[in-house]
């Protein structure tokens, strides 16, 4: 492997939260051209297609699609992988040693891009296929949680057939997605099954949880390079019309005024004005988190306080946050900082899972003819 | 002969060649324009010779000056023959005062226009050489007076070529469909097609991974550029426009894209000038439901009515809609400000209905017809977005309320428009300007057309302020107003709207100056389409 290379900030993707990923992306990739790295930036369209797009586009060039004057790539597996331009003769394979993933949501946060991107044999932020689908499957984590002793509210699956175990009214959810696109609040399961099969961002699994109108959403980011690192914690406030006591995509990452949309200029309370207690259970159950996901680079857990009964529950965790939950990091570390080193411990603590090698051909020898498997099978 | 007439024929050839270069910049740009439809080229050439009729005399002119110079060889006039070199020269002066370069729109030099020059030169060539063969240098006129209906026959002749290069193309926007297999709702109308267009995948949005093609991209090539950059796998229901400025263009475009639902909006007067009937427009029109398994289809204009038992009798499924409150599957009433979506009781609206009535019918009938549930389509209503450039609203650092309606392109939106806007003028309390050319490709009806907008745009309640069209006095037809205010933002407004607008489309903005914004950001107003 290349130790020379640029750097890859990679962004977009399938995805309802694309755009908020070309954002995530642009922004990644002038904090580490400014502090001197040589970086390429990607670009997966909705469409499929790869694209290697010119330096320091603007977010209003990917308006129509790629930006004018970028490259579309073919993204070569097998013996020699590697993302190659579609067009120009003796185009040569372009030469990245690393790559940052910005994307959010879908295969993309979900740990199909590591899982491309471990095929590319180039080494990647994300973590792994594994920590990534855990991440994204609401239900999934939720069981993680509860099965490692982590406080968590209640969750389970919308389900036609059997009722949840707790009364409403609830929060539905998308079970899949790392966002809070297509968050319902309703009055009882009846409204959630309709609202389950009409919206497409449920139909492929939703999960319920049962609202609590008091609960304050509090955020936290850790890293782990070069070790366990936590930021304090941040309150989101709910700016506007906040009718139906959800902290929604359009309050968290459109709002922001003058200085731009964008998680970065979201409204919030930081670091958030909470009892010692509540940031001394925050920073543990962060701590916690990070442990038994085996989550890597930069994460955000979103955790619920419960002020009435003082506990904190773990909600969700973000795999990759948006803006890379640069804006937490700020007061503690530099924004290149926190980059380079996710990208750093991904060159040097890449993930190794063990190859066909390993069994040295003893199952094959040992086999026989196939034909004698098929006894007794017809 | 003598040196002299050799002399003469070398001078001739360049002022020829002058003339042609001229010539070809000014008639490939047309070409371009009217989107290499063969014979509106020359159609455009007729157009500025009626109406400026000038372009004829220097026809007269440069002829004289060729048929003189002609007769004066045998005469051996030295003085007179030379007058057959400034023939071509003068010639190419017509059309009268017709721009070489676009006023709005700068010529893209694509392969297609290239190969239309490469042609049209050719051919130019050829008449140049044989009729200076058969007439001497006085032959070198015919292809300078000639060259509007080479271009036409050069496209014309392309014709064929330019279907065999699109195919690939084609090709590969109909495998993708195939590939991601999106549900087809195509939307045509004389007007309201894109607003419709914007609403539908709005309301499908409830229940739907929806995709509209984008901005006005609604024919073949459109089309197929739209699904080919921008049809993301996971799309379940594409929302397409279909255009049309011939009959047969719908039919083709539904041929190759079957749409599973079609719908029409409005059959009105747009491209009246074009097709020649409002029978042949609505023919045009009613060709998008040959194809479709649903039709969804207005009640309020009788042959619509007539169309939607045609598609019966056809075995197709019929879904009605109207927007003044007819009895149909889909029913929005005006008086009372309620929509009634299928069985449901009829159910308030809270925003404006009148202008947008017919394309929120028409998108609510589509989403009745693919089972969105009656909650999820109508509070879709309470979002609806704007398309752009069509009464868009922006504020001025100045706190001026700029209107832009440069791409409403028909007398009822026009109407609406104004009525819109002198609304909202009124409610800000300022004056209200209108800055218009008036509208454009009506035939018959212009003028009539022209006049009934401008009875609504009477003073003291409105100024306007109409600007000439590149073919030279405005279409306008009502009161005139000098500016009373020379506001920076209205300059600045009418330099855009004169660099933005498509000037064969009616273009309009409205301005209404007041002191403080009101509204921040861009707004929809009632009016316009």
């Amino acid at each position: 492997m290349s130790k020379s290379g640029s750097w890859a900030v990679v962004f977009g993707g399938p995805s309802p939260e694309h755009e908020i990923s070309i954002l995530t992306g642009l922004q990644a990739e002038r904090v580490l051209r400014d502090a001197g790295h040589s970086i390429e930036a990607l670009y997966l369209a909705p469409t499929g297609q790869w694209f290697q797009v010119p330096q320091n586009s603007e977010a209003k060039d990917f308006l129509e699609g790629a930006p004018s004057g970028s490259k579309e790539l073919v993204l070569q597996l097998g013996g020699d992988p590697g993302f190659v331009p579609k067009k120009g003769l003796g185009a040569k394979k372009l030469d990245i040693a690393a790559a940052l993933l910005c994307f959010h949501g879908g295969g993309g946060e979900g740990g199909g891009a590591a899982f491309v991107f471990e095929s590319l044999d180039i080494p990647h932020t994300g973590s792994s296929l594994y920590a990534g689908a855990v991440g994204m499957d609401k239900l999934a984590f939720a069981g993680l949680m509860q099965a490692s002793g982590i406080p968590t509210l209640e969750r389970v699956a919308l389900s036609d057939s059997s009722e949840p175990s707790f009364p409403g009214p609830y929060i539905v959810k998308p079970r899949f997605g790392g966002s809070s696109i297509g968050i319902e609040v309703v009055d009882d399961i009846e409204a959630a099954r309709a609202i389950g099969r009409s919206s497409p961002h449920l139909k492929n699994g939703a999960v319920l949880e049962p609202f609590r109108s008091g609960i304050v959403d509090l955020n936290i980011s850790f890293r782990t390079y070069p070790e366990l690192e936590l930021t304090d914690l941040e309150k989101p406030l709910r700016a506007g019309e906040a009718t139906d006591g959800v902290y929604s995509y359009q309050q968290k990452y459109l709002s922001g005024g003058s200085e731009g949309a964008g998680l970065t200029h979201a409204p919030r309370e930081f670091p958030a004005q909470v009892p010692d207690t509540v940031s001394k259970a925050a920073a543990d159950l962060a701590t916690r988190v990070a442990e038994v996901t085996r989550l890597t680079g930069i994460v955000r857990v979103d955790l619920l306080w419960d002020s009435e009964t003082d506990t904190v529950y773990v909600n969700e965790v973000n795999t990759i946050p948006g803006a890379m939950s640069l804006y937490l990091w700020a007061p503690k570390r530099a924004a290149s900082e926190v980059l380079a080193g996710a990208v750093t411990e991904a060159i040097e603590r890449r993930i190794r899972w063990p190859q066909p090698g390993f069994s040295q051909g003893v199952a094959l020898r040992a086999a026989g003819g196939i034909a004698g498997k098929l006894v007794g099978m017809n | 002969m003598t040196g002299w007439f050799d002399l003469i024929v070398v001078v001739t050839i360049l002022s020829l060649l002058a003339a042609l270069v001229l010539g070809q910049l000014r008639w490939l740009r047309v070409a371009q324009r009217v989107q290499y439809l063969p014979g509106e080229v020359t159609r455009i050439e007729r157009l500025w010779l009626a109406r400026r009729p000038l372009s004829l005399l220097w026809w007269a002119l440069a002829i004289t000056a060729a048929l003189l110079g002609y007769l004066s060889v045998p005469w051996s006039v030295p003085i007179g023959a030379w007058l057959v070199v400034l023939a071509p020269l003068i010639a190419s002066l017509s059309p009268w005062r017709m721009p070489l370069t676009g006023v709005t729109k700068p010529v893209a030099w694509t392969g297609r226009l290239i190969r239309v020059a490469v042609v049209s030169s050719v051919l130019l060539a050829a008449i140049a050489i044989a009729s200076m063969w058969w007439l001497g240098p006085a032959g070198a006129l015919a292809p300078v007076i000639l060259n509007a209906l080479v271009m036409d026959l050069s496209i014309w002749v392309l014709w064929p070529v330019e279907r065999a290069l699109q195919k690939p193309y084609l090709k590969n926007a109909q495998d993708k469909l195939h590939r991601v297999d999106p549900q087809i709702v195509a939307i045509t109308g004389s007007y309201g097609k894109t607003t419709a267009k914007g609403y539908t995948a709005h309301i499908l949005g409830a229940k739907y991974q929806t995709m509209a093609s984008p901005a006005s991209f609604n024919n073949l090539m459109g089309l197929s550029r739209s699904i080919n950059d921008t049809l993301a796998p996971g799309t379940e229901v594409f929302v397409a426009e279909m255009g049309m400025n011939q009959e047969g263009r719908i039919r083709e475009l539904s041929t190759w894209f079957p749409p599973y639902i079609s719908a029409i909006t409005v059959v009105g007067e747009a491209h009246y000038e074009r097709l020649g009937s409002h029978q042949a427009i609505f023919r045009a029109k009613a060709e998008i439901t040959e194809n479709a398994s649903v039709v969804v289809l207005p009640v309020d204009q009788p042959e619509l009515v007539q169309l939607a038992d045609t598609c019966r009798s056809r075995g197709t499924i019929v879904v009605t809609v109207s927007a003044q409150g007819h009895e149909a599957d889909v029913s929005i009433d005006p008086e009372s400000g309620t929509v009634r979506y299928g069985d449901s009781d009829p159910q308030d609206i809270t925003v404006p209905i009148l202008a947008h009535g017919i394309n929120m019918a028409v998108a609510l009938g589509i989403a009745w017809a693919l089972d969105v549930p009656a909650e999820a389509a109508l509070k879709q209503l309470n979002s609806l977005p704007v398309a752009a450039h069509r009464s868009e609203v922006s504020y001025s650092e100045r706190g001026v309320a700029i209107i832009d309606d440069t791409y409403n392109s028909n007398p009822p939106g026009a109407l609406r428009a104004v009525e819109g806007a002198k609304a909202l003028a009124e409610e800000r309390g300022g004056t209200f300007f209108v800055v218009t050319p008036g509208m454009v490709e009506l035939g018959a009806l212009q003028r009539k057309r022209n006049r009934e907008l401008g009875r609504l745009s009477e003073p003291p309640e409105v100024s306007v302020l109409p600007w000439g069209l590149p073919t030279g006095k405005p279409s306008w037809r009502g009161p005139v107003s000098r500016p009373r205010c020379s506001s920076p933002a209205m300059t600045r407004s009418v330099r855009c709207s004169r660099r933005r607008g498509n000037p064969t489309l009616s273009s309009m903005r409205t301005i209404c100056p007041t002191t403080t914004p009101k509204h921040p950001s861009h707004r929809s107003v009632p009016g316009g389409d």
